[in-house]
């Protein structure tokens, strides 16, 4: 994309595998953007017109033109975070945040990983049951994970994967036979980047939008995907 | 079996289970207020809900129509037992998994409900649809909202999110406070003059009422110290079809159109309420929306009868 200079890496404040993996960047372009600066003068934004939105992000006031890519990994943002905000206004804030970024994000004329869905700015944050139907519609074996909610009971059990996979755009990070598996349901999910968690007889348990940016595979693969074209140049 | 899900004492609930059941048809009321006596166990698309000594088997659900909340929200003392708010977000948990899982019609599923969630993401859907929208500029710079708000002949405020969702117009009190915007992205919209309609589409049927009111939001005119007069209408098949396709097209099976017939004569749509209080208009207007939504959920269920494996 010409002029695009920057890549922005959106996630929460506490988010700390998202700010190494921007400090190690910095100099390629890549670029932090939190709740906070949702809270600095500078947005502005039209649906009618996205490709006329200004952005503020730190210091830096952007036009989606000067964008080469967004890795997102907020699901939505957390009232907890804002400590700035007037604590009885925190989750109106912080909804309206959310709000605000899915239509944003969803509209960024500029590739975004993964794009928000209805319900999460990362992309399909769905109920581990909504994945393995997935997998049965596709020909694909899923575990059975039941879970029981009774009052005063204990919490549900959290059945341990046993094999975690990658599917970070083209790449594939995970045994060569859960492959073709792990990239038909990032596919039919809409998801460039999800994490995917098997059981030991390669039946899918779940899957998440948020992927492991500490592994440096799998972290090097995402920069691939948002990279200004000309990533290294000083800032 | 019809699963409803929310609260004994919301009104469109209410008013569909009296329509099923007057029809005959099996209900279930999986009601909030009683989350600290129920339990659920799920696998897959299967199991059971108890609600006390009331016990339904998942697998006979065929149709479910939910106007739920947060359970913890609903469940008496909850506030003040930790425990129980645990309990309450584990059920809503649990029920989320159920609706993804099941084959079941839902009115309406969460992720369609969820469009709703964020009014420019809506809108922009809205339009992609062919209907028109207001300008509309959200924004953290008190410089872009000055100058947007003076571009107008008269503009609004509300919010981005459907929290706190009401329409103000912007008053000379707003102005002064312009500079607050830094603190959190706002949205502005031009003002649109017209007569307000809210068409609802249950099914394939399709409801419309006029809505007769000075206030800037009909839904809050008594805190405006304004009336509200609603009276059937009808739409020509072109619209009303339009208003179908758009509320099938976001996914939803049940809805309510906020639309504003201008002067001109052009259709704006401001947002689709994916879970509309339909009682309020069927009772000022006499149009059979609860017999609709039985109708829909009770042919819900006879579709899933018919599909194998179900």
């Amino acid at each position: 994309m010409s002029g695009a200079q920057w890549a922005l890496v959106f996630a929460a404040l506490g988010d700390a595998e998202a700010r190494a993996f921007v400090e190690a960047r910095a100099e390629s372009g890549v670029l932090l953007a939190t709740p906070r600066d949702l809270s600095r003068e500078g947005w502005m934004f039209d649906p009618q017109a996205p490709e006329d939105a200004r952005l503020r992000v730190g210091d830096r006031l952007l036009s989606p033109r000067e964008i080469s890519g967004a890795l997102v990994r907020l699901i939505q943002v957390d009232p907890g975070e804002l400590s700035w905000i007037a604590a009885q206004d925190r989750a109106y804030v912080a909804a309206e945040m959310s709000a605000f970024l899915l239509a944003f994000l969803t509209l960024l004329p500029a590739p975004a990983f993964n794009r928000p869905t209805s319900q999460a700015l990362a992309g399909p944050f769905w109920p581990p049951e909504r994945w393995r139907r997935l997998a049965r519609g596709l020909g694909r074996p899923a575990a059975r994970a039941p879970r029981a909610v009774v009052p005063g009971g204990p919490p549900p059990r959290t059945v341990e994967a046993a094999i975690r996979v990658h599917v970070v755009g083209p790449s594939y990070f995970g045994p060569p036979e859960l492959r073709a598996g792990a990239r038909a349901l990032a596919q039919a999910a809409g998801a460039a980047l999800l994490r995917l968690d098997f059981d030991g007889d390669g039946a899918l348990l779940g899957a998440e939008p948020s992927i492991d940016l500490a592994n440096p595979a799998v972290a090097e693969a995402a920069f691939a995907l948002i990279a200004p074209p000309e990533a290294g140049r000083a800032t | 079996m019809i699963l409803l899900w929310g609260l004994e004492t919301d009104t469109p609930l209410c008013a569909t289970r009296e329509t099923l059941l007057g029809r005959g048809a099996d209900v279930f009321f999986l009601d909030q207020s009683r989350v600290h006596e129920t339990s659920l166990s799920l696998d897959e698309a299967e199991g059971e809900i108890r609600v006390g000594r009331d016990r339904l088997d998942l697998s006979d659900v065929t149709a479910i129509y939910l106007r739920c909340d947060d359970s913890a929200e609903a469940a008496p003392d909850a506030r003040e037992n930790a425990e129980l708010r645990r309990h309450a977000g584990e059920i809503d948990a649990a029920m989320g998994a159920f609706l993804e899982a099941t084959a079941a019609l839902v009115v309406n599923p969460f992720e369609a409900m969820a469009t709703n969630g964020s009014k420019p993401y809506q809108s922009a859907l809205i339009r992609a649809r062919g209907f028109s929208v207001p300008e509309t500029l959200v924004t953290t710079d008190p410089a872009a909202a000055r100058a947007f708000v003076a571009r107008q002949e008269s503009a609004i405020y509300k919010s981005v999110s459907a929290v706190r969702s009401i329409v103000k117009r912007v008053g000379a009190t707003q102005m002064a406070r312009l500079e607050d915007v830094a603190w959190c992205p706002t949205q502005f919209q031009a003002h649109v003059p017209g007569r307000d309609f809210r068409v609802h589409v249950i099914g394939d049927h399709v409801f419309a009422s006029e809505i007769v009111s000075d206030a800037d939001d009909y839904r809050y005119a008594g805190r405006q110290g304004e009336s509200v007069d609603v009276k059937a209408s009808t739409l020509d098949s072109a619209l009303a079809g339009k208003c179908r396709d758009l509320a099938h097209g976001l996914g939803l099976l049940a809805a309510g159109v906020d639309l504003r017939l201008t002067p001109d004569g052009e259709w704006f749509c401001f947002e689709v309420n994916p879970s509309p209080a339909f009682t309020y208009y069927e009772s000022a207007t006499g149009q059979p929306m609860a017999e609709a939504m039985a109708e829909l959920l009770i042919g819900g269920a006879r579709s899933c009868e018919r599909r194998p494996g179900t």
